[in-house]
């Protein structure tokens, strides 16, 4: 598998690469980037972070747990990256297989919404309940296998998130490293609402003058009261 | 020869936008108006060149010319001539011209339809899109030239990736480039008006309009973006927060609050400095996107250092206009007068709140986007920022805003009555009470959804009511309303239609996030799934070929009872080139939802795995983004109307003002 991964990485055109991963990170350009070209080649970081996702159907590796993958990253992570994508230019989009789905509903539907938060590692911001790559079905698998076992939610997710970093998850928790990220929300709101205090009160200070003192209506009757006598109005 | 032709008048391009940018401001401070008016005559040219050179590359793509890098890069000879046209938009190169040509179009706008404006803000407008003009070209020429040819031509070129051959992705780039490129007029007319100091309702009158036409497509565009991120991607997901999406979503709120805060302007001569302080940073945020999406930032950090060339240039241009823009505000925003006062409670009052809360969540969201990238950056921590984040904090921010909706329609400018206002909107909360109980007597809806189909239904029916109120429903015969809705100023109907997209869009949203079914099972041909209340028969599998692909499709009969509705197609298609597979999902929208049928791998014994989906009210999302692409184009003929306006206003000389005069 190796062997043909390498060799696969040999031969293939860099275009033809990048085509392909394009194709994984369909979602990633959807909006604005529509174009296979440059900056969706495959990066330094997003090749090491792709975990042994290749191990798909082969049976002489463990497939799990994940310590299994975790070992496999280390090896010649770029050159299984660059098989797996191009086996996945001949696999369709699909996340969830029906074989994958467990038995109990209740357990199912736990799965599902545990797998909405974690992130697929090799993916562009997708979830690993809408990857199609084989290490979000790994980690897919990963899930199920630890509630089947009776773990938690929670649980599940810190094994998960043990393994494979803070990286996974989409909604970060909160850390030092992500103080300012949850702060800011309520610090916008609350300097917006200190900001248009300050516009909306000052608007009515402008508008309303203070009465004139008696030495002033005195004043102002004396300046529209010409020198000769008869008043204007 | 063309090709060497369009690249010629690019450089051109470049030359012109530079005496364009640079004549007005020497002719300012030589107080020459010859100097002003060279802008006038570059403007058209400029368009003239870009559009030239625009046309030149749809040439070479469509000849398929391979001895130009970008063509064989991006194309191939197969492909349909559509897809030949909107390749040139979807790679790098050709999208950045495009970006340029539409800046253009709107410089030979201002030209076109502008010759009523004051002659010194005219060309000073002319002079800020020329300087946005000359450094765009100068990026394109300098790092993203699409007329490079190579020596020996290739036969055959490399083909444009088949998800991006599809209709909607061929018109949803120049939709997005016309909003993002369209703020750049509120730019020019914030930058304009901060040199020479003046500010007024009617250059509010003249903001608005464009900022109007640039909000629209930029609605369209999002709205298209998602539809085909819909049916493409083979589950039915329309909106990912992802950090693309982000970045275009960014200048629609910050746009949104613009467009609020014109009106104003406009009408009340107030809120000027938060005006223009929007204006500038809408602008802001189209550059930020653009850089975000050109730069490869988004990819990786890494990806972006290892090749900055284009990355840092964009975010030269980025800093440079953002922070010389609001540099330029805090030095002249005091100049501003302060503007008409209003109370607390009043229709201005309201608009601050909407500003307020439009320009706090896209804060939200360009934290959330650029927290994982400052954060890795400066500490090497990896995290990710997804969906569950913006879905817990901008959310919320938008149920306030929905709830104040309809109270600002109700309140009146300067001083408004807030118990009135409610008494008056007894009916929409009435029908949002009514939506409410509905939704919650459904199964499957928490209390948040209840909530924002509640508040959806009552931005609807406030708008609607808004109307008939004012037209005298109930209260007068329905010949005096129906004349009264005739007679109603367009603009006026144009914010009720807006907020109804609105009101649609939200109960979309809502609707499609809690009641969506899945079915994920393995079918053999003529087996039945039972789907919200349908039933899908799998009838056979066949082959069939594409202009440039096969697929394998299967057909699937849609049934309600034992009436046949429809047949839905699902395929997998496999393209040669690039050789690469996809995913066609088979849609039968139906009117409260869609049935959604993926066709997965063939499994043993001529059974395929299927996804299948019912999702309801999915097209309200995409239909409230129409309705809100339909209500400015209905105000933007209103104003049309009444250009005479600022025309009079403008051929006068300005006059002092009465006060000083005695």
């Amino acid at each position: 598998m190796r062997m043909f991964s390498l060799l696969a990485c040999a031969t293939s055109s860099r275009a033809g690469v990048a085509a392909v991963a394009v194709q994984k990170f369909a979602k990633h350009l959807r909006l604005l980037d529509c174009f296979g070209a440059t900056p969706l080649a495959m990066t330094e970081r997003q090749t090491s972070s792709r975990g042994g996702s290749c191990r798909r159907g082969d049976p002489e590796q463990p497939r799990w747990p994940g310590s299994g993958l975790l070992r496999l990253a280390r090896n010649d992570v770029t050159a299984l990256i660059i098989g797996l994508l191009l086996g996945l230019s001949f696999a369709p989009a699909f996340a969830v297989d029906p074989q994958e789905q467990l038995k109990d509903p209740k357990l199912e539907a736990r799965a599902r919404e545990i797998s909405a938060g974690l992130r697929c590692l090799v993916c562009q911001n997708q979830s690993i309940d809408d990857s199609d790559a084989p290490l979000a079905k790994d980690l897919r698998l990963i899930v199920r296998q630890q509630l089947e076992k009776g773990s938690s939610n929670q649980q599940v997710v810190d094994y998960v998130v043990a393994r494979y970093g803070e990286f996974v998850l989409l909604n970060p928790r909160l850390h030092l490293n992500t103080l300012i990220l949850w702060l800011t929300p309520l610090l916008l709101i609350a300097g917006g609402v200190v900001l248009a205090a300050r516009v909306v009160r000052r608007q009515p200070e402008t508008r309303a003058a203070p009465p004139l003192t008696p030495e002033e209506q005195k004043e102002l009757q004396s300046l529209l009261t010409p020198p000769g006598g008869a008043t204007n109005s | 020869m063309i090709v060497e032709l369009g690249h010629f008048a690019l450089i051109l391009a470049f030359c012109v936008a530079l005496v364009q940018c640079v004549s007005p401001l020497l002719g300012l401070a030589l107080r020459d108006n010859r100097l002003l008016k060279i802008a006038d005559a570059s403007a058209p040219v400029l368009f003239v060149l870009i559009a030239y050179s625009f046309a030149a590359l749809i040439y070479a793509h469509v000849v398929s010319d391979f001895s130009v890098a970008n063509v064989f890069e991006n194309s191939h000879s197969a492909k349909p001539l559509l897809y030949k046209i909107s390749g040139v938009w979807g790679n790098h190169e050709g999208s950045m011209l495009l970006w340029v040509l539409i800046l253009s179009l709107f410089g030979a706008a201002v030209w076109l339809f502008g010759r009523s404006l004051p002659l010194d803000l005219r060309a000073m407008v002319l002079a800020v899109q020329g300087a946005i003009s000359a450094t765009f070209v100068i990026f394109i020429v300098a790092t993203s030239n699409p007329f490079l040819r190579i020596a020996d031509a290739p036969a055959e070129g490399n083909g444009l990736n088949p998800i991006l051959q599809d209709p909607a992705l061929a018109i949803h780039p120049p939709l997005l480039y016309t909003g993002y490129v369209g703020f750049s007029m509120a730019f020019s007319f914030a930058i304009a008006a901060l040199i020479l100091g003046r500010v007024d309702s009617a250059w509010a009158r003249w903001v608005r309009p464009w900022t109007l036409a640039a909000w629209i497509f930029l609605t369209l565009g999002i709205g298209v973006g998602s539809w085909w991120a819909y049916y493409t991607l083979g589950w039915g997901g329309w909106w990912f927060w992802d950090p693309v999406e982000n970045a275009s979503l960014m200048p629609w709120l910050t746009g949104t609050a613009l467009l609020h805060s014109a009106i104003a302007m406009e009408k009340r001569d107030s809120l000027k400095a938060w005006t223009v302080l929007l204006a500038i940073l809408t602008f802001s945020f189209s550059l930020l996107g653009t850089f975000l999406v050109r730069s490869g930032v988004l990819t990786s950090v890494h990806s972006f250092a290892s090749d900055p060339a284009r990355g840092v240039f964009i975010l030269a241009i980025v800093s440079a206009f953002t922070a010389g823009g609001l540099a330029l505000f805090a030095w002249r925003a005091a100049a501003l007068s302060a503007g008409s006062p209003f109370s607390l409670v009043s229709r201005e009052s309201s608009i601050v709140l909407n500003n307020l809360l439009l320009t706090a969540s896209c804060g939200i969201v360009l934290i959330g986007t650029l927290y994982p990238l400052a954060l890795e950056a400066l500490t090497g921590d990896k995290i990710s920022v997804g969906a569950p984040f913006f879905n817990a904090t901008v959310v919320w921010i938008f149920m306030p805003l929905l709830l104040a909706v309809c109270f600002g329609m109700f309140l009146a400018w300067k001083r408004g009555d807030l118990r009135e206002a409610a008494h008056r909107l007894w009916p929409a909360a009435a029908a949002a009470l009514i939506a409410g109980l509905a939704a919650s007597l459904e199964g499957g809806a928490g209390w948040k959804t209840v909530l924002a189909v509640t508040l959806g239904t009552w931005v609807l029916a406030g708008s609607v009511w808004e109307v008939l109120w004012r037209a005298k429903f109930l209260s007068a015969p329905l010949s005096e309303t129906a004349r009264r809705i005739w007679n109603m100023r367009r603009s006026q109907l144009a914010a009720t239609l807006g907020h109804i997209g609105l009101g649609v869009a939200v109960i979309g949203i809502a609707g499609a996030s809690a009641w969506n079914t899945e079915r994920l099972t393995v079918m053999k041909q003529k087996d039945s799934v039972e789907l919200a209340g349908y039933t899908v028969t799998f009838k056979n599998v066949f082959e069939r070929d594409g202009p440039n692909y096969a697929e394998l499709a299967g057909a699937f009969e849609l049934r309600r009872g034992d009436k046949l509705i429809e047949t839905i197609i699902a395929s997998k298609r496999r393209y040669d080139a690039p050789p690469q597979a996809t995913t066609q999902a088979g849609i039968a929208p139906r009117p409260f939802g869609d049935v959604y049928v993926v066709l997965g791998n063939e499994l043993e014994g001529g059974a395929f795995a299927v996804r299948m989906y019912y999702h309801p009210f999915v097209r309200w999302i995409w239909g409230g983004a129409l309705i809100m692409f339909i209500a400015g184009l209905v105000s933007l003929l209103d104003r049309r109307l009444r250009i005479g306006l600022p025309q009079r206003a403008a051929k006068t000389p300005l006059a002092p003002a009465p006060a000083a005069a005695e």
